[in-house]
């Protein structure tokens, strides 16, 4: 966090300022870290759209909870019969 | 009063045939290699087995087991920051940070515009739209493994930062940076592919 703190005496740069970006959909952020974000923001268009958009990332994919993720890769029969062989062992050392 | 789960309904080859698929899918999003994954099922349906007379049935079984899932990932994750410790995955540069910023810390390259959402409703939307979590399969597939997965447990899991600090090992400040390089990939990646303003859905 000490180096987060020492990069703000200055005008944040935007490698900071995206960082902060980032760290606020994680934790609040300190007063002199909000400022240094919205201070850099009303100065930079880019970080503006980059802050809009990792947002906009953030809020659609925390849709996807416990459910997974639709498609993608199925479990292959192999590991499957491996964890079924494994679980009976363990069944049957259990009372 | 619940009634316990009754011993007929619980068997090893009732609970792969019903979750071992769905629990893999899980895994992997989250771990990204299939042998964690699949290493992490199994120990998660082990440890299920031994916890089976804990069930108490005010929850589905799938979401019980998902529960004992995410401990073993989380696990898992430890495990492998641990091994990160001679070349930490942080504090060493990401090739993409050259890409990104100049020197002085500027954006190296324009920030390009992404297409407006559809509505106010975009994230509930989305939900369904196949071809859309493809595309961020996709873009999580190509992010570094642990950016990958201390992303998916805040975003996907909603873990609290200091939580995943506390049970992974990774230090506050890497985990800043670990999210941040990880929201800038994905945000390349689904920039220039999903919400790229030419690109219709």
């Amino acid at each position: 966090m000490n180096g987060e703190s020492s990069a703000l005496t200055a005008i944040a740069s935007c490698r900071v300022a995206s960082r902060l970006m980032s760290i606020a959909l994680d934790r609040p952020l300190l007063v002199r870290e909000r400022l240094a974000m919205h201070t850099h923001l009303a100065l930079c268009a880019a970080c503006r759209a980059y802050r809009r958009q990792i947002r906009r990332i953030d809020a659609i994919l925390r849709t996807a909870t416990a459910a997974p993720l639709p498609g993608g890769e199925a479990l292959d029969a192999a590991a499957r019969e491996h964890i079924r062989v494994q679980l009976h062992q363990a069944w049957a050392r259990e009372p | 009063m619940v009634d316990p789960v009754p011993a007929a309904s619980v068997s090893p080859d009732a609970w792969v045939e019903a979750h071992a698929e769905a629990l893999f899918r899980f895994a992997l999003t989250r771990l990204r290699r299939r042998q964690d994954a699949e290493d992490a099922v199994q120990e998660a349906l082990l440890a299920a087995i031994q916890a089976r007379r804990d069930f108490r049935g005010d929850s589905s079984e799938r979401t019980w087991l998902i529960g004992i899932l995410h401990h073993k990932i989380v696990d898992r994750i430890r495990l492998l920051t641990r091994e990160d410790s001679f070349a930490d995955s942080a504090s060493a540069t990401d090739d993409a940070d050259v890409a990104w910023w100049k020197p002085d810390g500027h954006w190296a390259r324009p920030m390009p515009a992404w297409r407006q959402p559809s509505s106010p409703e975009e994230p509930a939307e989305m939900a369904d739209k196949h071809e859309f979590w493809q595309q961020v399969r996709r873009c999580l597939a190509a992010l570094p493994e642990r950016q990958a997965q201390v992303f998916a447990l805040r975003t996907f899991d909603d873990v609290a930062a200091d939580d995943i600090c506390r049970q992974t090992g990774i230090s506050a400040a890497n985990l800043w940076v670990l999210l941040h390089r990880a929201r800038t990939r994905l945000r390349d990646c689904l920039g220039s592919t999903w919400f790229a303003p030419e690109t219709q859905p």
